[in-house]
């Protein structure tokens, strides 16, 4: 800021306060006098009125739009619990694995099928950072006896992935030929998962081929006529984790067969 | 409890109207962070929409010791260093002259200047001039001018949200002004 200047009654650091202060000219006599004489001041005067006209408005709909995302979050976080009922702790430990210490006391009470209790859905809420999610963790189960064991998951735990495949040998029939393509075949929509397929589908993950696991946990679990809300929350989160496409399931889909209604892929991909 | 702490405690507890009722008055502010930081205004929106879904996520870790706006440009700017990483490219050149394609996040509609006041003119001109100077700055020193001359931020909540010592913010913005200031000078506006 020049300090030569003839400005009798107001010093530029003054200025530059007032100016910083959002004190607009015509507020202030005593600023308005100092900039019709102080050339720099002027100039930094002008900038900063023009910086303030550079701030942007939020496009039309953000809110809603915040707000659809949020609740499509809750969804996927219901459907989280709901995958982890479903396939076990092995399919979830490899589609968690960033999460798995914090979820491990979940995923191995998953296997009760016990009811998602509020805490435990604190907990999934909260998967951010991990100082929060310990927090949250020792928070969740502070009023309960139960200790979480704190276990590192990746691959998943040897001990689960074996109970699952030996339950998978007393399921033959349903286990493609070695080395061929999984066999996705229509099972009776009342008939339980058969453990297979999320052994299947575990492998596809760890093998790093979700889009096909995608489908080995949907057709494993229904025929595609008769897909229930929870395969779909299975397969949306399947497709959100590992940024599947619309395009890439619909051209999987075509390849193998397999028909689904438009309300189908929109429960899928939202 | 504050108003705000009150109002992230209903959204923590499920409440959407509060929640959106948090988007409403901060996504202004979120929206110019991160497109100081966007390669383009649909990538200011992503952020925008990532910053506040892990705002929602997060809500059990706000304790109410900072301001809330503080907390979502904390957020805001970890989800801008996230998506920038992503775009292998660090603080792009969103101030930058709106692209041939019309893309610049600052366009002002185009019009017949002929038909504008003189006044006008300049004033587009200049407002055109000050977002490339704001562009040219260092990344830091863009930030920080940013959240102080453009969204308004106070000191005290810039150094929170960035960790810096108030000294040190204020003589930041002090070096990004002169440097916009002469980025103007040198190409002779304002004189």
């Amino acid at each position: 800021m020049n300090m030569e200047n003839s400005c009798q009654d107001l010093s530029c650091e003054r200025a530059a306060s007032l100016l910083d202060e959002g004190i607009k000219p015509a507020e202030n006599a005593a600023l308005a006098a100092h900039l019709a004489r102080c050339g720099e001041c002027r100039v930094m005067a002008r900038i900063m009125e023009l910086s303030a006209s550079l701030a942007a408005e939020v496009p039309v709909g953000m809110t809603d739009s915040v707000m659809r995302c949020i609740r499509v979050e809750r969804t996927k976080q219901a459907a989280r619990m709901r995958f982890i009922r479903r396939f076990g702790a092995a399919a979830a430990a490899a589609v968690l694995v960033p999460a798995a210490v914090i979820l491990a006391p979940i995923l191995f009470r998953a296997e009760d099928a016990a009811p998602v209790t509020s805490a435990e859905e604190d907990v999934l809420a909260a998967d951010t950072q991990p100082e929060t999610l310990a927090a949250a963790t020792a928070e969740a189960y502070a009023d309960t006896t139960f200790v979480p064991p704190v276990l590192v998951m990746t691959p998943p735990p040897a001990a689960v992935t074996t109970a699952v495949s030996e339950e998978a040998k007393t399921t033959t029939a349903l286990v493609p030929p070695a080395g061929s393509a999984p066999s996705y075949v229509s099972q009776d929509k009342n008939q339980k998962i058969p453990s297979t397929y999320a052994t299947m589908a575990v492998e596809d993950l760890k093998t790093e081929r979700p889009l096909q696991a995608v489908f080995t946990a949907l057709i494993g679990a229904e025929a595609a006529s008769s897909l229930k809300e929870d395969d779909l929350a299975a397969a949306a989160l399947l497709c959100y984790e590992h940024e599947i496409t619309r395009a890439e399931f619909l051209e999987a889909a075509a390849a193998l067969e397999v028909v689904f209604t438009k309300d189908q892929l929109d429960a899928i991909f939202g | 409890m504050s108003s705000e702490l009150a109002l992230v405690e209903r959204a923590r507890s499920g409440d959407d109207a509060a929640f959106e009722e948090i988007v409403n008055r901060y996504s202004r502010l979120v929206y110019n962070i991160a497109l100081r930081s966007a390669a383009s205004p649909e990538d200011a929106s992503d952020i925008t929409q990532e910053t506040f879904l892990k705002a929602w996520r997060s809500l059990s870790a706000f304790r109410g010791d900072c301001a809330l706006s503080t907390w979502l440009c904390r957020i805001a700017i970890n989800c801008a260093c996230d998506h920038a990483r992503a775009a292998k490219r660090h603080y792009s050149v969103s101030l930058s002259a709106p692209e041939e394609d019309g893309g610049g996040e600052f366009d002002i509609p185009v019009t017949d200047t002929a038909a504008l006041p003189e006044e006008e003119i300049t004033r587009r001109e200049e407002i055109s001039a000050v977002r490339d100077a704001i562009a040219a700055l260092p990344d830091e020193q863009r930030m920080i001018v940013t959240m102080r001359d453009i969204t308004g931020l106070s000191y005290a909540e810039i150094a929170d949200s960035l960790g810096l010592e108030m000294g040190t913010v204020k003589s930041r913005i002090n070096r990004a002004r002169n440097a916009v200031k002469n980025f103007l000078l040198e190409r002779n506006f304002f004189t």
